[in-house]
Parts: C-alpha cells; structure tokens; sequence
C-alpha cells in the first residue's frame, strides 16, 4: 500500500514537472496577417519589399465610447531575396508572431510581377504551410503596397476591402475572374499562362482588366483592357448579371440588357496537324433600358433583331479578345488547351511544349446566341 | 493472451477492414499513382487495385474457413510445415511492427508540419504509441470497440470534406478516359494496390467471429467501402488539382482539403477537420497493426499476448526513426506497400493452393487459449 502510495505522489510530481506546452499561442497575441504586398525595391534587379498587413483587435472591435481609439490595421515592409527569409524577417520588425492562416489578398506590383519568378513565388509561398491556398493574387498597376495603406470608407481595413471587392462574382464583367494562388499553381503547373485580375489606383481602388502572366517565364506580358477582359470573361462562361449596351440599327438608340452565360463551349477540331476550335455561347438577358421612343417591347420582331444584334456585339469583342491572346500575348488564357488535352491526351503530351505558338496560330470560331428573356419596364419613359 | 472470449460480430469485422486500410496511404496515394500513370484517369487503376484487393480477400477468408476457429498464425505451421509456418509468421510480424513504425512516424509528420510546430517529433511518437498501447491491452474485443466508435466520425468528416471540395471539381480536368491506352493504367494497379493494406485483420477476426460464414460477407462490405472512398478521393483529387499539380504536392490530399473555399467565411480552415480524420484513421491502422503483431507474437512463441505487445514497442520506435527526412519517409512508405503485395497478397494464395492440394482440413473449433 505505502508502495503504492509513494508511486502515486511520484507521477503527480513528475506531471507537475516534466508538463510542457511547446506550441502554445494565445489568439489574442498573434498577429494575423491578412493581404501582403509585393514591390520592387528600387535599383536592385532581385530584391523586393514585402508588406504585410496585420489585423490590430482593438480597432477593430466596435468602440463602445463611440470613438475608435486606433486604427485597424498596421503595415510593415521588409526586402529581401528569399520569399521564407524576408517573411520569417517580419519577426525583427513585429512584436506578434506573423501568422499566415488568414491571408486573403496577394498584391504584386507590376515591377515586381515583370522581374520576379511569379511562379517560384507562388510555388514558396504555397510550401508555407500557414498558407491557404485560396488566398487571392492581384497585380497592380502602381505601387503595391500603397493599395495597402489607404483608409477604406466602409470596411474596417484595405485588405477587407479589396477582398469584398474580388469576391463579388455577379455585376460587371470588365474585371477578370478572380484567381487564387491555389489556381495560379495549378495553371503555371501544366504550363498554361494565367489571366489575373488587375487592380490599379484611381480617385478609389478600382479592379478593372486582367494582367496576363506567361506560363513559360512567369513573368507578366501585360494587361488586358476592360473590354478585351469581357470578351475574356464570356469565352470562360463568367457572367452572372452582367450587362451590354449596343445602338440599335434603325434609330441609334441606347439599349442595355443584362447578360448571363447559361451556356459554354470550346470544341477543339484536330485534323492532321492543324488544330481550330469551335466556341458556341448560350446567353439570355432582360431589356434594361431602352431609349429609343418608336419600338415596343412587347414586339417578338424587335426583340429578335436586338437579339441577333447582341450575339453579333458579343462574337466581336470575343473576337477582339482572341486577337490580343493570340497576336499580342501568344498567351492561352482562355484554356483551350484543356479542351485539346481532354480529346486527344497523346497529341497534347506531344505539343504541350509548343502549345502558345500553336495556339496564336489557331482558327477560332465563335457562335453566340443571346435571348432576350424579358424586359423590366415596357417603355423607358 | 488477449482477451476474446467474446465473440466477434459481422459488422465489427466491417469497420476494422475499413479502419485498418484507411490510414495513412490516403494522404499520399493521388500523388504516388499519378506519377505512375501520368493520365487523368489514374483513378481507375484506384478501383481496378480494390477489386483486385477483393479477389484477394475471397481467397483469404476461403483459406481462413478451412481452419474454423484458428487465426492464420496457429493454422499456419499446419500448412507449410512447423518450420517454415514459424519463419512465415515471424516475417508477418515483422511487417506489421514494420507498418506500425511507418504509420508513427507519418503521424509525427503531419501533427509537426500542420499543428504542432515545436513540440519535438519524439514525444508526439511516444504519446501516440503509448496511447495506442494503453487500449490494445485488452485485447481484440476493446479495440474493435474502439473502432466502432470511430468509424462514423471518420465517415462524416470524410464524406463531408470531399463533398465541399467538389465545388472546384472541373470534369474537364480528369478528361479523356484510356487517353493514353490501357497499359500506364495496369502500371498504376501496381502502386495503387499499395493504398489496400491491412485489410489482414481477418486472418485474426474470422477465427472468433460469431458466424463464421458471414466473414466473407463483412470483408466484402468493408472492402467495397474502403474501394469507394480510396476512389473518390483519387477521383476528386484530380479533378479540383489537375494531375500536373499534383506531382507537385507533397500532401496532395491535404492540399485538395486546402483548397475549399465556401462563401459566406463561415468556417475558414478545413485544414482542421482534416486532421481530425487523418489522425484517427492513423491511430486505428496503428492499433491494428499492433494488435496483429502481438497476436502474431504470442501464437507462434510461448510469449504471453501482454508481454509481446509491451515487447514490441521499442522497435516500432526504432522503425520510425529510421527514415531521415520525408523523402525517406515516402520510400519506406512504398517499401511497406510493396512488401504488403507479397505478404498480403500472394502469401494467402499460396496457402490456400498448398492447403488444397494437402487437404489437410482438421475441423473442430481449436481451444481459444
């Protein structure tokens, strides 16, 4: 029994003594980081500054005085070489522990997207197990890091903002489609270039076009404009209560619609040597706004002359897109090669490697066939 | 000696097939047969290897049913001679003390890289081992328990995480079907038949088992279960990663969990509930691989079943820490899968073709000791 009793009184001793916590983090001490920043630092060709903003609780808790007494949010920089040694560096300049878990946003400066293995960045970032992978990247046009500093009128911090506005998938289709790092390894993996979205500075911050980013260098080639960016979005089936305005023949007035894609296609022909493809698009809106005082909507006859002139709208600024992709960039940002590599996986293993010259060769066909479903009001007036 | 006067029922022999397969080669196996096959339809070679792996099964529970009431470690010198039953049955051991190292060591991996950063790897092994040791002293019956337990957690949570990941499933993605022929798909059955080991538990559960005769019927059932999930995960994985993303990952099924994204930021990290499954499904494989090497021990040796299972740990410990960096890691999680294909696989046919052509069928339900 005493036997017994000494064993017992040891264990609890040793349980008291030999008791350790190596991995324990209180919440409220880390430092969440939630959008990061890439820019070049000026005069060196290889290193880059990296921004990361983190979450400060206390403003963003609702102040019960009714005066926040800080910010949000606080911004540090560090440059350096190596992506894991400059965030592990964010430790000299912070008193929280960086942590990477909620990582939303994923700025690269246009400098730096030019200069920098975009993919070997992606490729490290990914390796970093706080990483999401679904963590969005954006390039910019100026300055990365200054997105990252301007006080938002709604949100409590930039990152919040411009993570509400890439997360929007409905309304416009003049910004790309967003893209995670998750994606950009999947595309740069099978060696497809990527559209990302843009996001460029102007009275706000404003996420318009795509920036193209080669699948062969990793580097940026350049940016798509609003419109060619549409026709990007439509060929991907990307739009969900977008719009389109055209002229009406006859009179010359303003008529807007909404457009979602229901439908889309890209049939690959391979015959011998050559590849072209096929693209038929399904869509359907309603009548918006209809300036013109002489048509009726309730009229099938107008409404399917509006139809055709849609679809005839659409396949031009699809095919607009296609002459950038294919003359400007040599860049398949549409994935086409997804559509070649599902029919015949011998061929594609084959061209793979040439596929952006092949493809910048390519004959496109674009069908387009728009429905108008309904009107909002009959006249505009 | 373990304690089974209980017997064993149908559906307890389901779930700890299911258990003992589902560990830690799902983590890997998208990456491993990927590589092999290098088309997008690797996940057929996933279902052909299930099949196969059923076949397999038959013939073992055939075997195990020509000797009513003894586990494949007693019968066995009854088959091939004392002398070769007894080499035979220690090199079994070996391979499940060999798979229970692995199954440590990967478990030590997974907690160190996802959630325990600076706790050492050793003390994340010795708990776990302890742990496991600590249930398998009673015997079979708490174990399978155990297991029962587990199993719809682990269903759940599996279902539910393969479900939500379906929302970046792109068919296009595991188009075309035999785009480069048949045979990379018959190389792929090779590796992928790897990812089935441990379905060996019934050469122990068929002996105790309450109706014997329905031992086929609940190794179809777990198999079959075990086919389907392996495939859906290969299936999935696939489709949301692309297969030349894949051969990048080092954790390809954590990085597909990863990659759930639902809208709304209701719950951010799945990463979480990924871990939860992959460390029970770690920590059942490793209590069966323990179970069935002290059971081993104590029927060939006169070893009783307590000793052996408390003899055994240090060298589970040893094996696990043989492997020097993850590299290795993966090697020897080959190794344990190719060793499985012998000793899983052709080690029953061969009995049970030897046992036939012997006819040496003594009946009688043998004293459970």
């Amino acid at each position: 029994m005493k036997a017994k009793k000494i064993t017992a009184f040891t264990l609890i001793i040793i349980m008291f003594t030999c008791a350790a916590c190596w991995d324990r983090h209180e919440v409220e001490e880390l430092g969440l980081v939630v959008a990061m920043a890439v820019d070049k630092e000026s005069g060196s060709d290889d290193k880059f500054t990296m921004t990361t903003q983190f979450v400060n609780p206390n403003g963003v808790r609702e102040p019960e005085t009714g005066f926040k007494d800080s910010k949000a949010y606080f911004n540090l920089s560090r440059s350096g070489e190596s992506i894991f040694e400059t965030l592990q560096d964010f430790d000299i300049v912070s008193s929280r522990i960086p942590n990477f878990e909620h990582l939303n946003i994923i700025v690269i400066s246009q400098e730096a997207a030019k200069s920098i293995d975009v993919y070997r960045f992606v490729h490290t970032l990914l390796a970093f197990w706080e990483v999401p992978r679904n963590a969005y990247v954006l390039i910019s046009e100026s300055e990365a890091r200054s997105l990252l500093s301007r006080e938002p009128e709604l949100e409590h911090m930039p990152a919040f903002e411009i993570d509400r506005m890439v997360t929007t998938e409905t309304g416009t289709s003049k910004k790309q489609f967003k893209r995670s790092l998750g994606d950009l390894a999947k595309d740069f993996a099978a060696g497809s270039s990527v559209a990302v979205q843009k996001v460029s500075f102007e009275e706000s911050i404003a996420l318009k076009g795509a920036a193209i980013i080669c699948g062969k260098e990793y580097k940026l080639l350049g940016f798509l404009d609003e419109r060619e960016t549409e026709g990007l979005n439509w060929l991907n089936g990307n739009a969900v209560l977008s719009s389109i305005s055209i002229e009406e023949k006859e009179s010359g007035n303003v008529i807007n619609t909404t457009l979602n894609i229901k439908k889309h296609k890209i049939e690959p022909k391979i015959k011998d040597d050559r590849i072209s493809f096929k693209v038929s698009i399904i869509a359907e809106g309603d009548i918006t706004e209809n300036w013109s005082e002489t048509s009726d909507v309730m009229e099938s006859e107008f409404l399917r002359g509006i139809e055709v002139q849609i679809s005839d709208e659409m396949e031009k600024r699809i095919y607009d897109t296609l002459d950038a992709l294919q003359k400007k960039f040599k860049a398949d940002v549409a994935y086409f090669w997804k559509t070649v590599r599902s029919t015949d996986f011998r061929l594609w293993e084959e061209i793979k490697d040439d596929w952006d010259d092949i493809f910048s060769e390519a004959d496109i066909e674009v069908n387009v066939d728009f429905h108008i479903r309904g009107f909002h009001n009959r006249t505009s007036r | 000696m373990g304690n089974h006067k209980d017997t064993v029922t149908s559906r307890q022999v389901t779930i700890a097939v299911f258990s003992l397969v589902i560990g830690a080669g799902i983590l890997t196996v998208s990456r491993e047969v990927v590589d092999t096959v290098q088309t997008p339809d690797a996940w057929i070679s996933v279902l052909l290897a299930g099949l196969l792996t059923m076949i397999a099964g038959a013939m073992s529970v055939i075997l195990c049913n020509r000797y009513p009431g003894r586990t494949i470690f007693q019968f066995s010198k009854e088959v091939v001679g004392p002398v070769i039953g007894t080499v035979a049955n220690t090199i079994a051991i070996l391979y499940f003390i060999f798979i229970a190292g692995f199954e440590t060591r990967i478990l030590s991996e997974i907690v160190s890289t996802y959630l325990l950063h600076r706790t050492p790897e050793k003390v994340l092994m010795i708990t776990f081992i302890w742990v496991a040791t600590y249930q398998a002293i009673g015997g079979i019956n708490p174990i399978l328990k155990a297991f029962e337990i587990y199993f719809p957690i682990v269903i759940v949570l599996l279902v539910g995480i393969l479900l939500l990941s379906m929302r970046k499933f792109e068919i296009i993605n595991i188009l075309p079907f035999f785009g480069n022929g048949i045979t990379p798909l018959l190389k792929g059955v090779g590796s992928s038949l790897t990812i089935y080991a441990g379905y060996e538990i019934i050469f122990v559960t068929t002996a105790w088992m309450e109706k014997p005769k329905d031992a086929m019927k609940s190794l179809f059932k777990g198999l079959i279960l075990t086919t389907v999930i392996n495939t859906a995960v290969v299936l999935i994985t696939i489709g949301v990663m692309s297969i030349d993303e894949i051969k990048n990952l080092a954790w390809p099924t954590s990085s597909l969990v990863a990659e759930i994204d639902l809208p709304g930021g209701f719950i951010e990290n799945y990463k979480l509930f990924f871990i939860i499954i992959w460390m029970i499904s770690i920590y059942t494989t490793f209590l069966g691989v323990q179970y069935l090497a002290a059971v081993g021990i104590s029927q060939t040796f006169p070893v009783k079943y307590r000793n052996a299972l408390f003899a055994i740990l240090p060298f589970i410990y040893l094996v696990a820490l043989v492997p020097h960096d993850l590299g290795e890691v993966f090697i020897m999680g080959s190794a344990v899968g190719y060793t499985w294909l012998g000793i899983g696989l052709v080690v029953p046919m061969l009995f049970l073709v030897i046992s036939l052509i012997r006819g040496n069928k003594k009946g009688g339900r043998a004293k459970q000791k």
